[in-house]
C-alpha cells in the first residue's frame, strides 16, 4: 500500500468525512485544536519562562509538576484534534511542504523535551529552589519556545501553501 | 495587507503567538484562582510574574487584530461570529478591569470563594473568545 493510498483510505473513513464535510465537525476540531494549543501553551511558556529566569515563582521543581497535567491534557486535545484533522484531509496534506516542516518540527520539539526529562529534569528537583536556572535548562527552554514558535508558523503557512481541491 | 501574498500569513501568525500568550496565561491565572493548580504559590505571585507577558500577547492581538480586520472589514463586521468574539473580548476586558485585578493583589479582601468566581467567569468569556475567533475561519470556508 502506497502512501497515498493509505491517506485516501484514511480520508474515506466516517470521521475523515464528518470533520471534512461538515460544518460543525470541521469547527468542532478546529476549536478543539485551538482551545487545547492555549492550554498546553499557557504551560510550556510559564515553564520556559521560569527556566530562562523570567518568572521567578514558584521552584522550578513545583511548577514543572503543578503543570505537567495541565501538558498532557492540552497535548491530548490538540494532538487526537489535530489526527481527525488530518485524516480528513490526508491525501493533500501528506504533500504539503509546511505540513511536511511541522511534523519534523514537532519531533525536533519531543526530542528537546525528552533529553530535558532525562538529562535535566533530575537536577533540578535536588537543587536549591533559590539558585539560578542551570545552564542545560535554560538551553532546553530556549530551543522549546523556538521551536514552538517555528510549529505555529508552520501551521499557519499550511493553508497558503496547500494545492487548491 | 491586502497587496502582498506574505502579509496575512505573517500577521495572523503573530496573531496566534499573542493569543498563545494572552489566553494561555490568562488561564493559568484562572487555574490558580479556581485553586486547581499551583495552590502552594499565592495567587499575586502566579499573577504578577505572568502579568508583562499577559500584556504583551494582548497587545499583540490588539495590533495584528485590526490588520485582519482591515483586509476585508464588511464581511468580518457582519458575521455573528466576529460580534459574539468582540462582545466576549470586551466583557473578558471589562470583567477584568472590575473584578479581576482586584482579586489577585496582594493584599486583596476577596474571599476564597469570590476568586474562585472571578477565575471561572474568566476562563469561560476567554474561552468565548477563542471559539468565536476560530469560528470566523470555519464561516470563510463554509461549506
Amino acid at each position: 500500500m502506497t502512501i497515498l493510498a493509505l491517506c485516501q483510505w484514511l480520508e474515506d473513513t466516517r470521521l475523515g468525512s464528518l470533520v471534512r464535510e461538515t460544518n460543525w465537525g470541521y469547527g468542532t476540531t478546529q476549536m478543539l485544536h485551538l482551545l487545547g494549543m492555549a492550554l498546553f501553551g499557557g504551560a510550556v511558556v510559564m515553564d520556559d519562562l521560569r527556566m530562562l529566569g523570567r518568572v521567578r515563582r514558584p521552584a522550578m521543581a513545583e511548577l514543572l509538576d503543578q503543570l505537567l497535567p495541565l501538558k498532557w491534557w492540552g497535548v491530548a486535545v490538540t494532538a487526537l484534534s489535530g489526527i481527525a484533522i488530518f485524516i480528513s484531509d490526508a491525501t493533500r496534506l501528506y504533500t504539503n511542504p509546511a505540513f511536511l516542516a511541522k511534523i519534523v518540527l514537532l519531533l525536533l520539539v519531543v526530542l528537546n523535551a525528552w533529553i530535558f526529562r532525562s538529562r535535566v529534569y533530575p537536577d533540578l528537583a535536588r537543587r536549591d529552589p533559590a539558585a539560578a536556572p542551570p545552564a542545560g535548562a535554560r538551553l532546553a527552554a530556549s530551543l522549546s519556545l523556538l521551536l514552538w514558535i517555528a510549529i505555529l508558523s508552520a501551521s499557519r503557512i499550511i493553508g497558503f501553501v496547500a494545492t487548491p481541491g | 495587507m491586502n497587496a502582498s501574498e506574505a502579509a496575512f500569513p505573517a500577521v495572523e501568525i503573530v496573531h496566534m503567538i499573542g493569543f498563545v500568550l494572552l489566553v494561555g496565561t490568562a488561564a493559568l491565572v484562572d487555574f490558580r484562582l479556581l485553586g486547581w493548580r499551583l495552590a502552594h504559590t499565592p495567587v499575586w505571585e502566579i499573577a504578577t510574574d505572568l502579568a508583562p507577558w499577559t500584556t504583551t500577547g494582548l497587545v499583540l492581538v490588539l495590533i495584528t487584530g485590526p490588520l485582519l480586520l482591515a483586509t476585508d472589514p464588511d464581511r468580518y463586521y457582519l458575521a455573528t461570529q466576529f460580534r459574539f468574539k468582540m462582545a466576549c473580548l470586551a466583557l473578558a476586558l471589562a470583567f477584568d478591569f472590575v473584578v479581576g485585578r482586584r482579586v489577585r493583589t496582594e493584599n486583596t479582601v476577596a474571599t476564597p470563594s469570590l476568586q474562585r468566581f472571578a477565575g471561572l467567569v474568566s476562563l469561560v468569556l476567554w474561552s468565548c473568545v477563542v471559539l468565536g475567533g476560530r469560528a470566523i475561519g470555519v464561516l470563510f470556508v463554509a461549506k
